[in-house]
């Protein structure tokens, strides 16, 4: 999992919280543990996303008008969104909330089966039981780059929406 | 859900570290992605502009790191 960053510690607190609470229930449903274990772990994996978007999307919209040179410094565009007239502060710090977990559920829907696919298969080349943490990277940087490539177009209207100085609408 | 405190330090450290040396990349990005394009929007001036956000978003997710899996 080469996308850990520090909103990844979030992610995977509510990730594995989530997994013990979701497998009892669904299983309970009669499925399959094959079936039951892959839609808890999307189900949990899309809690995760959602919990670290909290943390992330403020930082997001602050870091990305400092970058687009729209602010002198992340501090200077923080108090502009906390100065702003035409919106709540609110509004301002979780612009772009709805895209944000819009991208990041289908990214981990992408990653997470070709990761583990690939760590199977390169352990199952080499005889071992599990990879090892080099292989493993290798495995994240691919599958990571794969899913980037496909959500693209959903991580420029993410950047578009959080630069754009009006509200047009809530996403 | 037992976590060796050494090795959350260390992932930590690994997080701030990557988030550094990788935010000029994560800068180019974004101004090839907004109206206008690269140069429109700083071109290669003031790589380094925004850091001050991403160091703020990693004391609450180290926080609850700390109390949720250690």
């Amino acid at each position: 999992m080469i996308y850990i960053n520090n909103v990844g510690a979030v992610f995977f607190v509510i990730y594995e919280r989530c997994n013990e609470f979701f497998l009892p229930r669904i299983s309970a449903f009669g499925t399959g543990i094959e079936t039951s274990s892959a839609i808890t772990h999307m189900l949990a994996a899309s809690c995760g996303e959602f919990a670290s978007c909290l943390i992330r999307v403020p930082t997001e919209v602050v870091k990305q008008r400092a970058q687009a040179m729209a602010e002198h410094s992340s501090l200077s565009a923080f108090r502009e969104i906390l100065a702003a007239r035409h919106e709540s502060v609110f509004t301002g710090l979780y612009r772009g909330f709805g895209i944000t977990v819009m991208r990041e559920i289908p990214f981990t829907m992408i990653q997470f089966p070709i990761y583990e696919a690939m760590k199977r298969w390169q352990a199952r080349k080499t005889g071992k039981l599990k990879v090892n943490a080099l292989e493993a990277a290798v495995c994240g940087s691919i599958s990571g780059g794969i899913a980037a490539a496909f959500t693209t177009p959903l991580d420029v209207l993410k950047t578009r929406i959080m630069l754009a100085k009006q509200v047009t609408y809530f996403l | 859900m037992g976590v060796d405190p050494i090795a959350a330090t260390a992932g930590a450290f690994a997080g701030v570290a990557v988030d550094i040396s990788l935010f000029p990349i994560d800068t180019i990005k974004t101004r090839l992605q907004a109206p206008g394009g690269f140069f429109a929007n700083g071109g290669w001036k003031g790589i380094y502009r925004g850091i001050g956000s991403v160091s703020t978003g990693s004391a609450p997710s180290g926080i609850m790191f700390f109390r949720d899996l250690y």
